[in-house]
């Protein structure tokens, strides 16, 4: 599989991706409505409980941590275990393995597309509210670069670990419910609810471990441009190359199981 | 058809939908088992946000967390009960409701109860434990309010997915809308300046955690009627809505086997 295959399928991706263009302008719109509930929110809490900060965030702080949390979510946003679940289960994973390319190489290629239609459609405008509401130094700001650099590192570990959860159709006829335990627990571990820095110090450590850390809470950080977990600071530069060393982990672990689990896989009729 | 023959269709599902869980059980314990998990985890992230102040406006941590259980109730019993409430764009975008269409019965409630969410049990199960240890006198009162509040959120339901009728491809609006639903109604009214909470009596997502949480603290039958009214004129509203849809609905001669 060249890469020339590979930029083919991302493109097909992203033209697909770009099919609805109405419904594409209206997800502009609603789109950054998260941004105005959190606000809402958090203004209400801070204001009604009368506190300047909660555990060391100041209500800016914590606004600017969901946003840029949830936001890098359009960029890495995966349901990899889903489509791998449903071509288990049809059968239809079978067209693939007779082709000449890798299922897990089309598929990621395939993620490249989608999200960066999704870039323009989702993260801009985001993005575009939050320069006009806080002033546009607020977001051209010099850790953007760190922001993007552990975006790509989410955006393998999100591919990655949906990979690794998605193999459970091969071992189990309905893994759909452990499916949607797991991102409830990926979206805690991640940092997605509150921030991994306000739990105790003890689950801090914990955190640091995983690689969940690196959905959300790591490019927040990045975007703020500090972090700290469980009384560890790293400096940019050693928490992007701890990010990459857990992207190689999960690599490795994904196609170990991979070739356990495509053994188990029954086309018969499709 | 009347009320009873609903009612009998509605049972028959449900068994159904129990039927098949029990099938697959390790599938149906660890999703419930772990959906409950998911819940005490609202407690913990509760915990930490009322360790810093204590009370918000008068509302304190056993207040938020009794909110949050009807909340989570309400939430619970439409998940089990009308399983497809979130589907439902996916149904129309897909053609899918075809099969709903041509069957002598109403295409909304039968393609709401065609499928069940079982981890919408755990939820439920969320809700009475939260209510024992708080407030054990609130369980029955708090069981009632949350399926009058649970009609609310499925009308919010079926609002956001009738956008389907209308929209190609509402995926992302729907997503963003139910967003805003389950994200204002499992908080504290009190939190809000008075505008806010005007626009939230208006809407009416006050409706589905806030004033049913509050009847179980302090019980008013002038509240708990106006509720009824609420939810009644919501579904009311809701399925008008899908009415006016429906007739956009265009087949797409889809040929499929439901297994």
């Amino acid at each position: 599989m060249s890469f020339k295959t590979d930029l083919d399928v991302a493109v097909a991706s992203a033209k697909l991706s770009v099919t609805y263009r109405f419904s594409m302008m209206i997800s502009i719109i609603t789109g950054p409505l998260f941004i105005i509930v959190n606000y809402i929110i958090w203004k209400g809490l801070y204001a009604a409980a009368g506190v300047t900060t909660i555990r060391g965030y100041t209500f800016e702080q914590m606004l600017l941590y969901i946003i840029i949390s949830g936001t890098s979510l359009y960029l890495t946003w995966d349901d990899m275990d889903e489509r791998l679940r449903e071509d288990v289960r049809k059968g239809s994973l079978i067209t693939y393995l007779l082709r000449p390319i890798s299922y897990l190489r089309y598929s990621f290629f395939y993620k490249i597309g989608h999200r960066f239609i999704a870039f323009f459609i989702e993260f801009l405008p985001v993005m575009a509210l939050l320069g006009f509401l806080f002033g546009w130094s607020f977001i051209l700001r010099p850790t953007l670069l760190l922001f993007f650099a552990a975006i790509a590192i989410a955006f393998a570990i999100s591919f990655l670990l949906r990979t690794i959860i998605g193999m459970l159709a091969f071992y189990i006829v309905r893994p759909r419910g452990i499916m949607e335990v797991y991102k409830v627990f990926a979206g805690f571990l991640a940092g997605n609810f509150l921030s991994l820095a306000l739990y105790p110090q003890a689950f801090q450590r914990i955190f640091f471990l995983l690689p969940f850390q690196f959905m959300n809470f790591v490019p927040a950080q990045m975007f703020i441009g500090s972090y700290q977990l469980g009384g560890i600071a790293l400096s940019p530069a050693d928490i992007l190359l701890y990010g990459l060393l857990q992207v190689f982990i999960l690599l490795g672990i994904t196609l170990l199981l991979w070739r356990h689990a495509v053994r188990k896989f029954c086309g018969v009729g499709v | 058809m009347g009320v009873k023959h609903y009612a009998k269709v509605f049972w028959t599902y449900f068994k159904l939908h129990m039927k098949t869980a029990m099938e697959y059980r390790a599938n149906f314990f660890s999703q419930t088992g772990f959906m409950f998990l998911n819940d005490i985890l609202w407690i913990w992230i509760w915990y930490f946000l009322f360790s810093t102040f204590t009370t918000v406006n008068g509302y304190t941590f056993s207040d938020a967390l009794i909110l949050f259980g009807v909340y989570a109730m309400a939430f619970g019993i439409t998940s089990l009960l009308f399983g497809n409430r979130t589907s439902l764009s996916e149904l129309i975008m897909e053609g899918k409701l075809d099969f709903y269409v041509s069957l002598p019965l109403d295409e909304l409630f039968h393609s709401l109860i065609a499928k069940s969410s079982y981890d919408g049990l755990a939820d439920i199960l969320f809700g009475w434990v939260i209510l024992a240890v708080f407030l054990p006198e609130g369980i029955i009162i708090g069981t009632i309010v949350a399926f009058i509040g649970a009609i609310v959120f499925l009308s919010f339901m079926v609002l956001i997915e009738s956008t389907a009728f209308w929209m190609e491809h509402p995926k992302s609006t729907t997503k963003s809308l139910r967003y805003i639903v389950t994200g204002f109604g499992a908080w504290p009214l009190d939190i809000y300046p008075l505008s806010i909470r005007t626009i939230f009596y208006i809407i009416p997502i006050a409706f589905i955690g806030a004033v049913p949480s509050h009847l179980v603290h302090s019980f008013t039958w002038t509240e708990f009627s106006l509720l009824v009214v609420i939810a009644m004129l919501s579904l009311l509203f809701a399925v008008t809505i899908w009415r006016i849809g429906v007739r956009r609905y265009e087949s797409g001669n889809m040929m499929t086997t439901r297994i």
